[in-house]
Protein backbone atom coordinates (compact mmCIF):
# COMPACT_ATOMS: atom_id res chain seq x y z
CA UNK A 1 0.00 0.00 0.00
CA UNK A 2 2.26 2.35 1.12
CA UNK A 3 4.81 1.24 -2.10
CA UNK A 4 2.24 1.92 -4.73
CA UNK A 5 1.82 5.63 -3.23
CA UNK A 6 5.59 6.68 -2.89
CA UNK A 7 6.00 5.24 -6.44
CA UNK A 8 2.56 8.02 -7.84
CA UNK A 9 4.16 10.66 -5.76
CA UNK A 10 8.20 10.11 -7.16
CA UNK A 11 7.11 11.88 -10.95
CA UNK A 12 5.42 15.24 -9.58
CA UNK A 13 8.25 15.06 -6.98
CA UNK A 14 10.62 15.44 -9.57
CA UNK A 15 8.75 17.70 -11.83
CA UNK A 16 8.78 20.04 -8.50
CA UNK A 17 12.24 19.81 -8.30
CA UNK A 18 13.11 20.27 -11.70
CA UNK A 19 10.94 23.83 -11.70
CA UNK A 20 12.49 24.73 -8.53
CA UNK A 21 15.78 23.94 -10.41
CA UNK A 22 14.94 26.30 -13.45
CA UNK A 23 13.39 28.84 -10.97
CA UNK A 24 17.09 29.06 -9.18
CA UNK A 25 19.02 29.17 -12.47
CA UNK A 26 16.65 31.77 -13.82
CA UNK A 27 17.48 33.76 -10.10
CA UNK A 28 21.59 33.32 -10.47
CA UNK A 29 21.84 34.25 -14.40
CA UNK A 30 19.28 37.52 -13.50
CA UNK A 31 21.96 38.28 -10.68
CA UNK A 32 24.99 37.29 -12.73
CA UNK A 33 23.54 39.93 -15.29
CA UNK A 34 22.40 42.69 -13.19
CA UNK A 35 25.56 42.16 -11.50
CA UNK A 36 27.75 42.54 -14.59
CA UNK A 37 25.77 45.39 -16.12
CA UNK A 38 26.34 47.03 -12.86
CA UNK A 39 29.96 46.52 -13.06
CA UNK A 40 30.38 48.04 -16.61
CA UNK A 41 28.53 50.79 -15.83
CA UNK A 42 30.47 51.70 -13.25
CA UNK A 43 33.74 51.21 -15.17
CA UNK A 44 32.03 53.19 -17.82
CA UNK A 45 31.33 55.91 -15.51
CA UNK A 46 34.55 56.17 -13.80
CA UNK A 47 36.69 56.07 -17.12
CA UNK A 48 34.85 58.77 -18.20
CA UNK A 49 35.38 60.44 -15.15
CA UNK A 50 39.04 60.17 -15.42
CA UNK A 51 38.57 61.02 -19.36
CA UNK A 52 37.09 64.31 -17.73
CA UNK A 53 39.02 65.16 -15.37
CA UNK A 54 42.41 64.66 -17.45
CA UNK A 55 40.94 67.01 -20.28
CA UNK A 56 39.86 69.37 -17.71
CA UNK A 57 43.06 69.87 -15.67
CA UNK A 58 45.03 69.81 -19.01
CA UNK A 59 42.89 72.18 -20.88
CA UNK A 60 42.73 74.77 -18.12
CA UNK A 61 46.23 74.93 -17.58
CA UNK A 62 47.14 74.21 -20.80
CA UNK A 63 44.81 77.72 -21.64
CA UNK A 64 46.05 79.54 -18.78
CA UNK A 65 49.74 79.32 -20.09
CA UNK A 66 48.84 80.69 -23.54
CA UNK A 67 46.31 83.24 -22.57
CA UNK A 68 49.54 84.93 -21.13
CA UNK A 69 52.64 83.48 -22.64
CA UNK A 70 53.66 86.88 -23.82
CA UNK A 71 55.46 87.39 -20.70
CA UNK A 72 58.26 85.57 -18.82
CA UNK A 73 57.63 82.22 -17.26
CA UNK A 74 59.20 81.55 -13.73
CA UNK A 75 58.23 78.64 -11.79
CA UNK A 76 58.16 80.62 -7.36
CA UNK A 77 58.06 78.74 -4.16
CA UNK A 78 55.95 80.45 -1.12
CA UNK A 79 57.96 79.55 1.73
CA UNK A 80 55.33 80.19 4.33
CA UNK A 81 52.16 78.65 2.40
CA UNK A 82 54.29 76.02 0.81
CA UNK A 83 53.29 76.49 -2.56
CA UNK A 84 54.88 76.14 -5.74
CA UNK A 85 53.33 78.53 -8.16
CA UNK A 86 53.78 78.89 -12.32
CA UNK A 87 53.88 82.46 -13.08
CA UNK A 88 53.26 84.79 -15.98
CA UNK A 89 54.98 88.06 -15.71
CA UNK A 90 54.10 90.85 -17.89
CA UNK A 91 54.81 94.24 -18.03
CA UNK A 92 51.72 97.18 -18.76
CA UNK A 93 53.07 100.64 -18.26
CA UNK A 94 56.14 99.84 -17.01
CA UNK A 95 54.51 97.82 -14.29
CA UNK A 96 54.75 94.59 -13.11
CA UNK A 97 51.71 91.92 -13.09
CA UNK A 98 51.85 88.29 -12.27
CA UNK A 99 49.59 85.61 -13.27
CA UNK A 100 49.77 82.70 -11.16
CA UNK A 101 48.79 79.04 -11.27
CA UNK A 102 49.12 77.58 -7.76
CA UNK A 103 47.82 74.50 -5.79
CA UNK A 104 46.37 74.87 -2.65
CA UNK A 105 43.55 73.75 0.05
CA UNK A 106 40.37 76.18 -0.03
CA UNK A 107 40.52 78.04 3.38
CA UNK A 108 36.79 78.62 3.35
CA UNK A 109 35.27 75.90 1.75
CA UNK A 110 31.34 76.33 1.23
CA UNK A 111 30.64 72.76 2.42
CA UNK A 112 33.28 72.89 5.03
CA UNK A 113 34.74 69.92 3.72
CA UNK A 114 39.03 71.48 2.81
CA UNK A 115 39.64 70.57 -0.74
CA UNK A 116 42.47 71.21 -2.70
CA UNK A 117 42.13 73.24 -5.85
CA UNK A 118 44.28 74.75 -8.40
CA UNK A 119 43.77 78.24 -8.36
CA UNK A 120 44.68 81.44 -10.23
CA UNK A 121 45.83 84.41 -9.29
CA UNK A 122 46.43 87.79 -11.30
CA UNK A 123 48.03 90.41 -9.52
CA UNK A 124 50.32 93.66 -9.56
CA UNK A 125 53.71 93.86 -8.26
CA UNK A 126 52.70 95.77 -5.06
CA UNK A 127 50.35 93.09 -4.07
CA UNK A 128 51.35 90.59 -2.11
CA UNK A 129 50.67 87.13 -2.83
CA UNK A 130 47.79 85.37 -0.78
CA UNK A 131 46.12 82.02 -1.37
CA UNK A 132 42.57 83.36 -1.08
CA UNK A 133 43.88 86.62 -3.87
CA UNK A 134 42.79 83.78 -6.44
CA UNK A 135 40.31 82.41 -8.01
CA UNK A 136 39.45 78.40 -7.61
CA UNK A 137 39.41 76.96 -11.31
CA UNK A 138 39.07 73.15 -10.62
CA UNK A 139 39.63 70.42 -8.20
CA UNK A 140 43.50 69.13 -8.29
CA UNK A 141 45.65 67.53 -5.79
CA UNK A 142 48.67 68.17 -6.78
CA UNK A 143 50.74 70.52 -9.57
CA UNK A 144 54.26 70.25 -10.05
CA UNK A 145 55.52 72.84 -12.52
CA UNK A 146 59.20 72.63 -14.18
CA UNK A 147 61.01 74.27 -16.57
CA UNK A 148 62.99 71.99 -18.99
CA UNK A 149 64.89 74.43 -21.38
CA UNK A 150 62.61 75.64 -23.48
CA UNK A 151 59.65 74.05 -22.56
CA UNK A 152 57.66 73.70 -19.54
CA UNK A 153 56.38 70.96 -18.16
CA UNK A 154 53.65 70.42 -15.19
CA UNK A 155 52.60 67.31 -13.54
CA UNK A 156 49.14 67.02 -12.03
CA UNK A 157 47.03 65.00 -10.29
CA UNK A 158 42.95 65.02 -9.69
CA UNK A 159 41.11 64.39 -6.91
CA UNK A 160 40.61 60.36 -8.07
CA UNK A 161 44.63 59.91 -8.44
CA UNK A 162 44.72 60.04 -12.07
CA UNK A 163 48.03 61.29 -13.21
CA UNK A 164 48.14 63.45 -16.46
CA UNK A 165 51.35 65.60 -17.29
CA UNK A 166 51.23 68.26 -20.05
CA UNK A 167 54.03 70.39 -21.80
CA UNK A 168 54.44 73.63 -23.42
CA UNK A 169 56.46 75.06 -25.80
CA UNK A 170 57.23 78.68 -24.69
CA UNK A 171 56.69 81.13 -27.70
CA UNK A 172 57.00 84.56 -27.06
CA UNK A 173 58.65 85.41 -23.91
CA UNK A 174 60.29 82.24 -22.97
CA UNK A 175 61.21 80.63 -19.86
CA UNK A 176 63.52 82.80 -17.06
CA UNK A 177 66.26 80.33 -15.33
CA UNK B 1 -7.33 21.31 -12.82
CA UNK B 2 -5.29 18.15 -11.61
CA UNK B 3 -2.15 18.96 -10.24
CA UNK B 4 -0.11 16.99 -12.86
CA UNK B 5 -1.04 19.43 -15.48
CA UNK B 6 -1.10 23.13 -13.21
CA UNK B 7 3.02 21.55 -12.93
CA UNK B 8 3.21 21.31 -16.66
CA UNK B 9 1.60 24.75 -16.77
CA UNK B 10 3.71 26.47 -14.87
CA UNK B 11 6.83 24.32 -16.66
CA UNK B 12 5.94 25.69 -19.51
CA UNK B 13 5.15 29.35 -18.47
CA UNK B 14 8.76 28.92 -16.96
CA UNK B 15 10.79 27.78 -19.82
CA UNK B 16 9.29 30.69 -21.75
CA UNK B 17 10.19 33.42 -19.49
CA UNK B 18 13.71 31.63 -19.42
CA UNK B 19 13.78 31.91 -23.32
CA UNK B 20 12.72 35.96 -23.40
CA UNK B 21 14.81 36.13 -20.66
CA UNK B 22 17.70 34.70 -22.52
CA UNK B 23 16.88 36.89 -25.71
CA UNK B 24 16.80 39.80 -23.62
CA UNK B 25 20.24 38.85 -21.90
CA UNK B 26 21.85 38.17 -25.44
CA UNK B 27 20.76 41.86 -26.30
CA UNK B 28 22.04 43.54 -23.15
CA UNK B 29 25.32 41.82 -23.18
CA UNK B 30 25.68 42.90 -26.71
CA UNK B 31 24.62 46.02 -25.18
CA UNK B 32 27.46 46.17 -22.38
CA UNK B 33 29.98 45.16 -24.91
CA UNK B 34 29.07 48.05 -27.04
CA UNK B 35 29.15 50.66 -24.00
CA UNK B 36 32.62 48.66 -22.83
CA UNK B 37 34.09 49.36 -25.96
CA UNK B 38 32.85 52.94 -26.39
CA UNK B 39 34.13 54.08 -22.86
CA UNK B 40 37.80 52.31 -24.38
CA UNK B 41 37.82 54.57 -27.62
CA UNK B 42 36.52 57.72 -25.93
CA UNK B 43 39.59 57.10 -22.86
CA UNK B 44 42.05 55.95 -26.31
CA UNK B 45 40.97 59.65 -27.97
CA UNK B 46 41.27 61.43 -24.57
CA UNK B 47 44.95 60.11 -23.67
CA UNK B 48 45.92 60.05 -27.54
CA UNK B 49 45.22 64.06 -27.39
CA UNK B 50 46.72 64.63 -24.22
CA UNK B 51 49.90 62.88 -25.41
CA UNK B 52 49.59 64.43 -29.02
CA UNK B 53 49.18 68.01 -28.20
CA UNK B 54 52.34 66.91 -25.86
CA UNK B 55 54.09 65.85 -28.60
CA UNK B 56 53.18 68.68 -30.81
CA UNK B 57 54.68 71.53 -28.16
CA UNK B 58 57.82 69.31 -28.13
CA UNK B 59 58.24 68.88 -31.63
CA UNK B 60 57.59 72.86 -32.13
CA UNK B 61 60.40 73.79 -29.55
CA UNK B 62 62.71 71.75 -31.13
CA UNK B 63 65.37 72.15 -33.75
CA UNK B 64 65.84 68.53 -33.76
CA UNK B 65 62.72 66.50 -33.92
CA UNK B 66 63.90 63.29 -35.14
CA UNK B 67 65.78 63.41 -31.54
CA UNK B 68 62.70 64.87 -29.55
CA UNK B 69 60.76 61.57 -31.04
CA UNK B 70 63.09 58.85 -30.31
CA UNK B 71 63.41 60.17 -26.93
CA UNK B 72 59.71 59.22 -26.56
CA UNK B 73 60.07 56.08 -28.25
CA UNK B 74 58.76 56.52 -31.22
CA UNK B 75 60.60 54.16 -33.69
CA UNK B 76 60.75 55.18 -37.73
CA UNK B 77 58.00 52.79 -39.91
CA UNK B 78 58.68 54.24 -43.66
CA UNK B 79 57.54 57.89 -43.75
CA UNK B 80 56.30 58.01 -40.76
CA UNK B 81 57.26 57.39 -36.62
CA UNK B 82 55.04 55.28 -34.92
CA UNK B 83 54.68 54.55 -31.32
CA UNK B 84 52.40 51.82 -29.56
CA UNK B 85 51.02 53.00 -25.98
CA UNK B 86 48.13 51.49 -23.73
CA UNK B 87 45.38 50.63 -26.38
CA UNK B 88 46.60 53.47 -28.62
CA UNK B 89 48.79 53.93 -30.96
CA UNK B 90 50.36 57.49 -32.01
CA UNK B 91 51.75 58.32 -35.51
CA UNK B 92 54.26 61.36 -36.21
CA UNK B 93 54.66 62.24 -39.44
CA UNK B 94 56.97 65.18 -40.78
CA UNK B 95 57.46 67.31 -43.87
CA UNK B 96 59.86 70.10 -44.58
CA UNK B 97 59.39 72.24 -47.42
CA UNK B 98 62.10 74.55 -48.55
CA UNK B 99 61.16 77.90 -49.57
CA UNK B 100 63.83 81.03 -50.28
CA UNK B 101 63.27 82.15 -46.70
CA UNK B 102 63.37 79.39 -44.84
CA UNK B 103 62.21 76.30 -43.82
CA UNK B 104 58.49 75.30 -43.26
CA UNK B 105 58.00 72.58 -41.31
CA UNK B 106 54.97 70.30 -40.84
CA UNK B 107 53.93 68.24 -38.53
CA UNK B 108 50.82 65.62 -37.69
CA UNK B 109 50.63 63.74 -35.11
CA UNK B 110 47.38 61.47 -35.21
CA UNK B 111 46.01 59.24 -32.33
CA UNK B 112 44.68 55.69 -33.95
CA UNK B 113 42.97 52.79 -32.32
CA UNK B 114 43.60 49.72 -34.72
CA UNK B 115 42.97 51.09 -38.34
CA UNK B 116 40.52 53.74 -36.79
CA UNK B 117 41.97 57.23 -36.85
CA UNK B 118 40.89 58.72 -33.11
CA UNK B 119 42.66 61.94 -33.45
CA UNK B 120 44.85 64.27 -36.07
CA UNK B 121 46.67 67.59 -34.98
CA UNK B 122 48.52 69.20 -37.40
CA UNK B 123 51.06 72.30 -36.86
CA UNK B 124 53.71 74.17 -38.69
CA UNK B 125 56.40 75.93 -37.80
CA UNK B 126 58.36 78.35 -40.45
CA UNK B 127 62.55 78.44 -39.48
CA UNK B 128 63.78 81.52 -41.43
CA UNK B 129 67.22 81.36 -43.44
CA UNK B 130 69.94 83.30 -41.68
CA UNK B 131 70.78 86.51 -43.61
CA UNK B 132 73.94 87.45 -42.95
CA UNK B 133 73.70 91.37 -42.30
Amino acid sequence: MSKKAVGSHSPRVIQSVFVLLLLSLFACLSTFLVTMGAQIYRNTVESAENNSNSRVMTAVVRSAVWAEDGGEVIIEHFDEQDITALTVVNVFNGEKYYKRLYCAVDPDPLDGEPRSYLWESYNSEEVQFKVEGGESLCELKSFVPSIEGKTLKVDLEAPDGTRSTIRIALRAGGAVE
Amino acid sequence: MKEGSRANALLVELLLVIFFFMISAAILVQVYGDAKLKSRTAHATNYSMIEAQNIAEDLYGSDDPDAVLAEYGFTAEGDAWVLQKDGYKLQVTLKNEETESGTLRTYNVSGMEKDQVLINLPSTRFIPKEVSP
